[in-house]
């Protein structure tokens, strides 16, 4: 039965992606007093992708061709250790966040080695930013972690989300509130989102991830897209979880999957639909001051693990 | 005499002759033969009866006295695994002439005694070896002495070496003071009436003495200094086994002998710890040569088993037995998982320089295809040295981060410095990680920088036979980590800092903490993760038909033409970045000229840039000493010039002072 | 909130477009619903460039049809050439095009593109796109309106 849970979360992650960031485009194109394409639309570019030719650019070596095989993979085995509809995941008992946020980074790392393995301007320059941004990142990711464990005394994904449950009280606890700000901030930057990177631009001056895939045609670009995608809707799934874990499913009935499926839908629609109003009201941040943003992510996280330890075992 | 009239043992090329050939043999089989021996030695006294022996002719008056400790039985076996991948890997190494026969004499001493280090039992015994083992890496270092910064790299290093040494001394005489007997078991029991006084500067004095040779800060400048001097596998050496002997000799006189001590103990080596890690790896992170990058990496994992130890000492004093333990098994883990990757790091390094006849990540590049098994190779070590799941230094670092995690409800120092040793070990992984994707990306990646020769293509001999060995070694600890769990479990044991029996068992590979909930399955998200990967690839490929049939191309590099690889981010572009958030940290050095036409000033004929990498804490500190050191000799040679009658006038004054003191 | 008052008042700007006549569709390979060009300015006045840029504006909104503009031709499905072909844009543009992953489209966009419009004997000009490559769609007009230009791309992405 938890077998078929992963295949239903991993169905969920997979055609749901696309929707995410084409429901984001929609809200923003709205706002923007546009038409809006279709929600489909980013579906329909990742399929025309699959069955685009594929270039094979001279001089370049063996990263290239499997950086984006790798980051796809990660993803994949990382939206098989989140709990998004149902804590009754196989080997749920080894769902650590530490190990699930690196393994998230190791699909960051083999695109980034594809960026320096062209041999271009572009791909080193590229990855040299956004291998930046990721150093200055995981400080922020690990604190924010370890506020979250202190008080479910693991790290344990399950035994967080479980904390939380069972003391509702806590969603509401300054810990918490401090915690989720920094996780969102990383969850920004992480998924190449404005104010740190517009995955919208080719400028030079501004670009980050986008650099990395500029040689990528066909099923390669096709794969970082969905992973890109997938790493989005994880990482909304995940926080939305950890911090209000309603409706996340502890047995493997079909009703209470069902109810679960909607409500982590419902809930990463909202946070996706948040973010994409943010995006309006703001501009991209020079390269040099997203430093300053991540180190206050590090100081918010700082601050909830501070709290977490003085403030008394009820309220933390 | 042949040699003394060339005037250079070290230029004469080892590899004509038949003689020279023999002699290269007969030193790795030497090396070989203690490396092997070491592995059987460690063992015995790990998972066998152990042995103990007093050999009274070896270090005279006092004679070599052996005992194996679970400890020390650990260490064994670690240096002497490295010892015996170097030893295969010399073979080939020294056939193309890059060891001088003083090198090849020098390194089965070297690790013969590197083994016998952790066994001694007594003072004499182990400052004797201890005092052996720098002599020789000085040698090692001066392998090439002809070189100027081979000289001035070995200066430094001895001096460091030396102070250690000292410190080390000063440390033994203050332990031994009430002692009557200079065996460590008997020691143990006269170190419990010294004063605390007594006992806290003992403490500093062995921090200072062991702490130089694991090259923390800021006694850590000789590293980053001899490493590109010594041979690559001396490197791998002195990397892995002689560093790891520095946070031995803390665990072993500082946990062991001491009984560990108050809780700033703790948080000093907490506090060293964490500056060591985050200084090395910005460093580290910076540095545009292969081996200097390894080196200082070296610092920061030698910092980060000083926290682990640190965190298992604050833990103990603060009595959290079960995190004090985790923080003591994560520190073996680290240790365990460095030395293999380190070693794997440093001999892939040098065969890349043997290929290509440089290190400096700036003229390198390209290596994939033409060194396909040492790319490989360091691709493996990079991925364990940057801390990312399925790779070994993850182990230990999760465990230290359990043991963080796991402390609950805490007060006063210790719960505001938990926090901050988590940011320090989250900045060390993450600067971390960028480290070895610049080195193995920038270095081995992309095309070649520079003219490095035509190669041929690398065929898998002796020394990738000894890479693929810690290649599997570096694999084993990352994805079943448990397989060590026994091992680990003794050796942590050894540390009494608790009384626990039994580590938690799940599943083949899942890994928990004893105590502490939560686990990883590395063999399970490795599986997984190739499972994806087939997968993913095989539909694709089925998927083919429905594509036009690929196309080889130019690169469109946004319409650039002609692009040559000086354009491409090198080691120095793909840091600035972030030389540029931690510029106080390093203070880069920068000179930017340019230079304009004579006819016009408007005209820019060129620009020069020039970044002098640095040491900003040895630009700041040992200058300084070395000025207040140069200050005192001027003012001591006042006072001899050279006057016979001014020398006897000091004898009678100094005679007069000491009367005047006993009487 | 100066901002979200101007969202409010503003509403949708998009203006209707008429609906797609399936009858004119060209390129059946390229169905998927999504098209990505990249755009080579050939040797333009900036004309042309002025109404395309005026076509991705909230007035007209071209991406709600499934067209965008990347800066990789490897992204691309095609290129949507600008101006007449000169000299030191001919290799340009064929790099551009050898550049794209097929199947690809060509779509030459304003009077010059499709016919040099009266620029033919200009010592720099080497020809119309059609002289260098196989041009799929031409959109006529110098230069064009941006609603023509949308009918037009709309023939392709089938949106």
């Amino acid at each position: 039965m938890s077998y078929l849970a992963l295949l239903i979360q991993l169905s969920f992650v997979g055609l749901g992606s696309p929707a995410l960031i084409g429901m984001m485009a929609w809200i923003k194109n709205r706002l923007e007093g546009r038409r809006g394409a279709s929600v489909a639309q980013p579906w329909r570019e990742i399929r025309k992708l699959f069955s685009k030719q594929i270039m094979n650019p001279k001089h370049t070596g063996a990263f290239f061709s499997i950086g984006p095989l790798l980051f796809f993979a990660s993803t994949a085995v990382v939206a098989a250790m989140i709990p998004l509809i149902t804590t009754e995941l196989p080997l749920h008992a080894s769902f650590d966040l530490f190990w699930v946020v690196g393994f998230l980074l190791i699909g960051t790392i083999a695109l980034s080695l594809a960026g320096l393995d062209t041999g271009t301007s572009f791909g080193g320059m590229g990855s040299s930013r956004e291998l930046t941004v990721v150093a200055l990142l995981e400080p922020s990711i690990l604190m924010a972690i370890y506020a979250l464990s202190i008080r479910a005394n693991s790290s344990n994904i399950f035994a967080i989300a479980n904390a939380t449950a069972l003391h509702p009280a806590r969603i509401a606890s300054p810990a918490s509130a401090l915690a989720f700000a920094a996780l969102v901030i990383v969850v920004i930057a992480e998924a190449g989102r404005l104010p740190v990177d517009n995955p919208a631009t080719h400028l030079e001056l501004t670009m980050i991830h986008e650099a990395m895939v500029l040689e990528y045609s066909g099923y390669r670009l096709a794969l970082v897209k969905w992973a890109a995608a997938v790493r989005l809707l994880l990482l909304l799934g995940l926080i939305s979880n950890l911090f209000l874990p309603v409706g996340l499913a502890t047995t493997n009935g079909i009703g209470a999957m069902a109810i679960g499926l909607v409500l982590v839908a419902a809930k990463i629609a909202l946070l996706g639909s948040l973010l994409a109003i943010a995006e309006v009201f703001m501009a991209k941040l020079r390269l040099f001051r997203v430093p300053e943003l991540l180190g206050g992510s590090f100081v918010l996280g700082l601050l909830a693990v501070t709290i977490s330890y003085y403030l008394p075992a009820a309220t933390r | 005499m042949n040699a003394l009239t060339q005037g250079d043992v070290t230029t004469r090329p080892l590899s004509g002759g038949a003689k020279s050939q023999r002699w290269i043999v007969a030193s790795n089989i030497a090396t070989l033969g203690a490396g092997v021996a070491g592995v059987v030695l460690g063992l015995e006294g790990l998972v066998g009866h152990g042995f103990a022996f007093l050999a009274s002719g070896v270090v005279p008056p006092f004679g070599l006295s052996i005992r194996t400790t679970d400890l020390g039985s650990f260490f064994v076996i670690l240096i002497s695994l490295v010892a015996t991948c170097v030893a295969l890997y010399n073979f080939g190494y020294a056939k193309s002439g890059h060891l001088s026969a003083i090198s090849l004499a020098i390194f089965p001493i070297f690790v013969a005694t590197l083994e016998i280090i952790p066994l001694t039992a007594s003072i004499p015994s182990f400052l004797f070896f201890w005092e052996l083992m720098a002599i020789e890496s000085i040698c090692l270092v001066l392998d090439h002495y002809q070189r100027e910064r081979a000289q001035h790299a070995a200066l430094l290093y001895a001096a460091v070496t030396q102070l250690g040494f000292f410190s080390i001394l000063g440390f033994f005489a203050l332990v031994a003071s009430r002692s009557h007997g200079l065996n460590f078991l008997t020691l143990q029991n006269a170190v419990a009436s010294l004063s605390p006084g007594q006992r806290n500067l003992a403490f500093v004095l062995a921090l200072v003495g062991f702490g130089s040779k694991a090259g923390l800060v800021p006694l850590h400048a000789w590293l980053p200094k001899a490493h590109p001097e010594a041979p690559a596998p001396a490197s791998a050496l002195m990397s892995t086994a002689m560093v790891s002997l520095g946070i031995f000799g803390l665990i072993k006189f500082v946990v062991v002998l001491m009984a560990g001590g108050p809780t700033w103990w703790g948080m000093l080596l907490l506090g060293i710890g964490a500056i060591s890690s985050i200084y090395g790896v910005i460093e580290s992170s910076v540095s545009s040569d292969l081996k200097v990058l390894l080196a200082y990496s070296t610092t920061e994992n030698m910092g980060l088993a000083t926290l682990a130890l640190g965190t298992s000492l604050v833990m103990t004093s603060t009595h959290h037995p079960n995190l004090a333990w985790a923080a003591a098994v994560a520190t073996v883990f680290i240790l365990g998982s460095h030395a293999m990757f380190k070693g794997l790091a440093f001999l892939a390094a040098g065969t890349v320089g043997l290929e290509t006849g440089t290190t400096d990540l700036n003229a390198l590049g390209g290596l994939t295809r033409r060194m396909r098994f040492t790319s490989g190779a360091f691709g493996i070590a990079a991925l364990s040295a940057s801390g990312l799941p399925l790779g070994a230094a993850f182990i230990g670092e999760w465990i230290l981060l359990q043991s963080l995690i796991h402390l609950g409800p805490a007060n006063g120092l210790v719960a505001l410095a938990a926090p901050l040793t988590i940011g320090a070990i989250a900045l060390t992984s993450g600067i971390g990680l960028l480290t070895m994707v610049k080195a193995f990306g920038i270095g081995f990646l992309g095309k070649a920088r520079s003219d490095l020769g035509e190669g041929l293509e690398e065929r898998f001999g002796v020394m990738q036979f000894a890479m693929s060995l810690l290649v599997v070694a570096n694999l084993a600890i990352a994805l079943l980590p448990t397989a060590f769990g026994s091992v680990v479990k003794r050796v942590a044991w050894a540390t009494p800092l608790h009384s626990l029996h039994g580590s938690g068992q799940g599943q083949l590979g899942q890994l928990t903490v004893y105590g502490l909930t939560g686990s990883i399955f590395p063999l399970a998200s490795a599986v997984l993760f190739t499972l994806a990967v087939l997968a993913t690839a095989t539909v694709i490929k089925l998927r083919k038909r429905s594509r036009p049939s690929d196309a080889d191309v130019d690169l469109w590099a946004c319409g650039a033409r002609d692009l040559n690889s000086a354009m491409q981010y090198n080691a120095s572009s793909f840091a600035e970045p972030l030389e540029r958030v931690f510029a106080d940290v390093i203070r880069p050095k920068r000179d930017v000229e340019i230079i304009t036409f004579e006819e016009s000033r408007l005209l820019i004929s060129r620009v020069e840039l020039r970044s002098t990498p640095h040491d900003s804490i040895e630009s700041a500190l040992y200058l300084r000493v070395w000025a207040i050191a140069s200050y005192g000799g001027r003012l001591a040679r006042l006072a001899h010039n050279g006057s016979l009658n001014r020398y006897l006038a000091f004898g009678a004054a100094g005679l007069l002072v000491v009367l005047a003191v006993l009487h | 909130m100066g901002l979200i008052r101007r969202i409010v008042s503003l509403g949708k700007l998009a203006q209707p477009q008429p609906s797609l006549d399936p009858a004119r569709e060209i390129r059946p390979d390229l169905s998927s619903g999504s098209l990505v060009l990249r755009h080579v300015d050939a040797g333009s006045c900036n004309g042309c460039e002025i109404e395309l840029s005026a076509c991705f504006s909230p007035i007209y909104d071209l991406e709600s049809f499934g067209v965008s503009l990347t800066a990789s031709p490897r992204h691309a499905d095609g290129l949507v050439v600008t101006g007449v072909v000169t000299r030191n844009m001919q290799k340009p543009l064929m790099d551009a095009y050898i550049a794209t992953p097929g199947p690809k489209a060509v779509v030459a966009l304003g009077d010059c593109a499709i016919n040099c419009n009266g620029l033919r004997e200009g010592y720099g000009v080497t020809g119309a796109v059609a002289d260098h490559l196989d041009v799929d769609l031409e959109i006529p007009g110098c230069p064009p309106e941006p609603a023509e230009i949308v009918a037009a791309l709309r023939r392709v992405s089938k949106r």
